[in-house]
């Protein structure tokens, strides 16, 4: 009796020195520690298969008899959504794609250039302390710890860990989740831009702006009844003709930010807090010059040769400035754009920043 | 041969077995069916078996056994689990040792208890390690939440908790 006793002491000393050990290991990210679960994981993957097989219809037939109808309601909603937006997307595509030769006309990095790796979530976090999905792809199709995680509508999380041919993504709603924004400040409602007809001689883009224009060198201004139309003559810069497609009267409008608002840009960190709230943007600049941060404005990606994401992944929008006092700056409660709680098919960034690359 | 027979006769060998099949269960429909965002924990619920119905020593092995397995399944930080968890399987025992011939429903209120309490050690050592941002007054409705979802379903598991544990034949060890 009195050797039971002392052997289980031992075993309960072994384990929770074992537990520490790892915990300490784990946190620092020892490669014992993956080694050590990447094995674990080949025995363990079959048996979580064949539960998921046997409990799949168990799973099936409860979201069918408690969300039945709320899918026939969801599935109409859809439809009208797509039928909305198919129209937009071509435009968008358009858009996009005018963009991306752009930039790389100047040489700046695009989305379009890194590869992605499309992947499919296939298990909700099983713990009630973090904010993660399994997705179906892993080590063997590229993907590797910290590499960004997107949907259609934009930024989801971090690849938090990978074996072969699964991989864990850390949520941005998760409280370890950090990474750096930018705030991309928003012209005043309103603002329009209006392009003169194709026969009028003009030797750069045009911008004409309802409300203010900070007129400058170089910069000539003419006022009609309805609208102020300014041509712009920039310094060093060769003057291209830019072929739009002709507009009903000859006249083509689109909504740009006025000139002395365009692409102001600051930048913070943004952190997740746990389900049901919103992740926060803190070290926000209170620099007046930047501009003033507003519910609805855009948060992206800051990219930079450390961040882990490149620059200009969306994000969400501002659906909270919290001021606060002293140069603190504010605090932003980020509204993500992608719907977390239904994620199904996400595109993996096979992106590392130069930072983190090795060397074959 | 005799010796490969004792290892899967072993009781540890059967507890990593079913913290395994647990551990899948939890990854798999538990996760698939959260009730108001809340996901039911098989592992530690388990572990909390364990510690009905053999005692806090046991229940604390099991459980730091049970909790490892869920580390490595699925984890953010291997070995914290397996604390809060055998932390957990060790509560229900304590629970239970204050009587002295405890009949089942006793057990299965300890394991209910125990289960809300093993929840929480969950955001209070991922604190304590460095990982903040999980205590706050959620973790209380979380464990709660988790607690009355073991009450229905623990009756049926602690007969296997005193399975898992049982010691092997005479023959066999």
């Amino acid at each position: 009796m009195a050797t039971n006793r002392t052997t289980r002491r031992r075993a309960i000393a072994l384990l929770a020195l074992t537990s520490i050990a790892l915990t300490t290991l784990s946190l620092r990210d020892a490669p014992v520690v993956g080694a050590l679960r990447g094995t674990f994981l080949v025995v363990f993957r079959p048996f979580e298969g064949a539960v998921r097989v046997v409990t799949r219809p168990l799973s099936n037939a409860w979201y069918g008899v408690r969300n039945y109808g709320d899918v026939l309601d969801e599935n109409e909603v859809l439809r009208e959504r797509i039928a909305q937006q198919e129209g937009a997307a071509v435009a968008a595509a358009a858009s996009v794609r005018l963009a991306q030769e752009l930039l790389a006309l100047n040489g700046l990095p695009t989305l379009a250039g890194i590869s992605t790796v499309t992947a499919q979530a296939i298990g909700e976090s099983p713990g009630n302390f973090s904010q993660t999905i399994e997705i179906n792809q892993g080590s063997e199709n590229g993907i590797r710890v910290g590499m960004p995680v997107l949907n259609a509508a934009g930024l989801v999380g971090k690849v938090a860990s990978v074996s072969t041919d699964r991989a864990v993504v850390m949520l941005l709603t998760d409280p370890d989740f950090a990474l750096a924004v930018k705030i991309v400040s928003q012209p005043p409602p309103g603002t329009t831009t209006t392009l003169p007809p194709a026969d009028v001689p003009t030797a750069s883009s045009v911008v004409a702006i309802e409300g203010e224009t900070d007129v400058q060198p170089g910069v000539e201004t003419t006022t009609t009844s309805s609208t102020t139309t300014t041509t712009s003559t920039i310094a060093g810069f060769t003057p291209s003709v830019t072929t739009l497609p002709p507009a009903p009267q000859g006249v083509s409008s689109i909504t740009v930010p006025a000139l002395g608002q365009l692409a102001v840009r600051e930048t913070g960190v943004i952190e997740g807090r746990g389900p049901g709230r919103f992740p926060t943007v803190r070290f926000v600049s209170t620099d007046p010059r930047l501009g003033e941060v507003r519910v609805g404005t855009p948060i992206v990606t800051a990219g930079g040769s450390r961040s882990l994401a490149p620059p200009d992944i969306v994000i969400g929008t501002v659906s909270r400035v919290v001021a606060r006092t002293g140069t603190a700056g504010p605090v932003l409660e980020v509204e993500p754009l992608a719907d977390l709680s239904n994620l199904s098919f996400l595109r993996v960034l096979l992106y590392q920043p130069v930072t983190e690359r090795t060397t074959p | 041969m005799t010796t490969l027979l004792r290892v899967l006769a072993s009781r540890w060998t059967r507890l990593v077995l079913v913290a395994m099949l647990a551990a899948a269960v939890q990854a798999t429909v538990a996760a698939d069916l959260p009730f108001l965002g809340v996901v039911a924990q098989p592992v530690l619920l388990l572990a909390v078996a364990v510690g009905a119905a053999h005692g806090p020593a046991d229940g604390l092995l099991a459980g730091f056994v049970a909790g490892l397995v869920a580390d490595l399944a699925f984890g953010d930080v291997v070995g914290l689990g397996a604390v809060a968890i055998g932390a957990a399987g060790a509560t229900a025992g304590l629970l239970v040792a204050v009587f002295r011939d405890p009949p089942w429903w006793v057990r299965v209120a300890a394991m209910v208890v125990a289960s809300g309490l093993g929840e929480a050690y969950v955001p209070v050592l991922k604190s304590l390690v460095g990982i903040d941002g999980w205590v706050r007054p959620r973790v209380v409705a979380v464990a709660l939440l988790v607690a009355a979802m073991h009450l229905v379903v623990a009756p049926a598991i602690l007969p296997l908790g005193r399975w898992v544990m049982r010691e092997a034949p005479e023959e066999l060890r």
